[in-house]
């Protein structure tokens, strides 16, 4: 019986920390979706390539924000457009799991040697605000989520929050409230 | 004027001298590798014009041929303004000299600096160089995505360069009171750093100047005051070798043959540390090694 008891204890460990593959998979497919919409909206700029020029790099990332919001506000994209319920839930879950003991605490460490960033309210397709430092992301916590593709990134801000950020257009793709756990 | 106050305004003089003598600690070899380091610079205030006089004042002497960056390139946002003042003005004189810089990204820096040709990162967020026996990789140490780790090893490991020298933003070891170590990149970074040969880690965040003794047979800089400064903010430990945290400063180095050199100096001209590494003394501090947290 107890020996029982201990497999059955064994298997849910396992299912735990098995990823939920069709939580990944919509991840992907959304993201995807937005990769796409950003190649579009890009394919009517000049290509930004290294310039002396602070006012082609800056109007370079005004003008494919621009392009992205429109877009966007056309598909009527809210909050939640990539981080959907059940992708939310698979993050939630991996960022716990991840941090569970010592990983936790080089994770939490790692945060706060960064620069924790207060920001107030964080909008979806709206710019990253100029000025406002970057919390570094622990490498750690950044094994254990999907892979991006070049230019995207997750960021932590306001201690627990994760968002998804379009480095190039420098816009807030998607947020996911209560992500870290404190 | 009276004979005597002349002379000893004179002798005033004199002894006022050697504090802004520009005393050079560095040895010119010929054919050696020269270049100067800055971190957290970008604020646009007088302190960081002053330090990068300094530079100019120096290169009279020590004509180094480029600066590497730590990081906190421009604060507070990167409008074409921000980068005429916390930059190309400050600098001017080595820009129109042809010094280059190669810049990592800091906490304060649009990702999109990249694309900043006078910052030579040609579009990428990580990228290396080289420069005689020297290999330079610079790291985004605000993402250290697996990616990025890949290509750290792989560059790395491709690397025959005598002197492997990394530098990114985020302090490995720091003992200032403001940030401190980041164990979570140390622990993914060191053990990469070790296996590959890598000598010399340059960091900045800290607004402090610490070099700290070996560890892991590594020897680390942070230096993140040549612009911004907490003064008083060095809480020095067992690991510290030398610590200024009073005033801005900058870095130079030379790298000739087996032999690392570095002179550290403050705003006003005062060399606040210098030193030399062989190269012979990595592998004994490898071998004793030192696992300080």
């Amino acid at each position: 019986m107890t020996r029982l008891l201990a497999l059955a204890a064994f298997a849910l460990r396992v299912m735990a920390a098995q990823p939920d593959q069709a939580a990944l998979n919509e991840f992907q497919s959304h993201l995807s979706a937005y990769v796409k919409l950003h190649e579009k909206a890009k394919s009517g700029l000049p290509t930004l390539k290294p310039t002396p020029s602070p006012e082609s790099i800056t109007e370079h990332e005004r003008a494919l924000a621009h392009r992205i919001r429109e877009a966007r506000e056309r598909e009527h994209v809210l909050e939640g457009n990539i981080f959907t319920p059940k992708v939310a839930a698979e993050f939630k879950r991996l960022i716990a799991e991840t941090m569970k003991g010592s990983e936790g605490v080089s994770i939490k460490q790692s945060l706060a040697s960064g620069e924790p960033v207060q920001l107030g309210q964080i909008r979806v397709n709206q710019p990253y605000p100029k000025g406002v430092p970057v919390q570094n992301t622990p490498p750690t916590l950044l094994l254990n989520l999907p892979k991006l593709p070049q230019g995207y990134s997750y960021r932590v801000v306001n201690g627990s929050l994760l968002i998804l950020y379009d480095s190039e257009a420098n816009l807030v793709v998607d947020v996911l409230p209560n992500a870290i756990p404190q | 004027m009276e004979r005597r106050t002349f002379l000893q305004l004179l002798l005033g003089a004199s002894l006022y001298r050697p504090a802004l003598a520009q005393d050079l600690k560095l040895p010119l070899k010929e054919k050696s590798v020269r270049f100067a380091i800055i971190g957290d610079n970008g604020t646009g205030e007088k302190p960081q014009y002053e330090v990068a006089d300094q530079m100019v004042r120096f290169r009279e002497k020590f004509p180094f041929e480029f600066v590497v960056m730590l990081g906190d390139n421009i604060y507070g946002g990167d409008s074409p303004n921000d980068y005429k003042r916390k930059f190309e003005d400050p600098y001017k004189r080595l820009l129109d000299a042809g010094v280059k810089f190669y810049a990592a990204l800091g906490n304060h820096d649009g990702p999109n600096q990249r694309f900043y040709k006078p910052f030579n990162m040609d579009g990428k967020r990580y990228y290396s160089y080289k420069r005689g026996n020297a290999a330079f990789f610079a790291l985004d140490s605000n993402y250290m995505d697996p990616e990025q780790v890949g290509w750290v090893k792989k560059e790395l490991s491709g690397s025959d360069a005598q002197w492997k020298i990394c530098y990114f933003h985020h302090p490995l070891y720091s003992d200032s009171k403001a940030h401190g170590s980041d164990t979570d990149l140390r622990k993914v970074l060191e053990p990469i750093f070790k296996e590959y040969g890598v000598k010399i880690v340059l960091s900045g965040h800290e607004h402090t100047y610490e070099r700290l003794k070996p560890q892991q047979g590594i020897w680390y800089f942070v230096l993140g005051n040549s612009g911004q400064l907490r003064v008083h903010n060095l809480k020095k430990s067992p690991r510290t070798e030398v610590g200024f945290d009073t005033d801005r400063g900058f870095g130079l180095a030379e790298i000739a043959g087996g032999e690392f050199y570095f002179q550290i100096v403050s705003r006003t001209g005062q060399t606040v540390d210098s030193g030399m590494y062989p190269l012979a003394s990595f592998e004994k501090a490898k071998a004793a090694g030192s696992g300080a947290q």
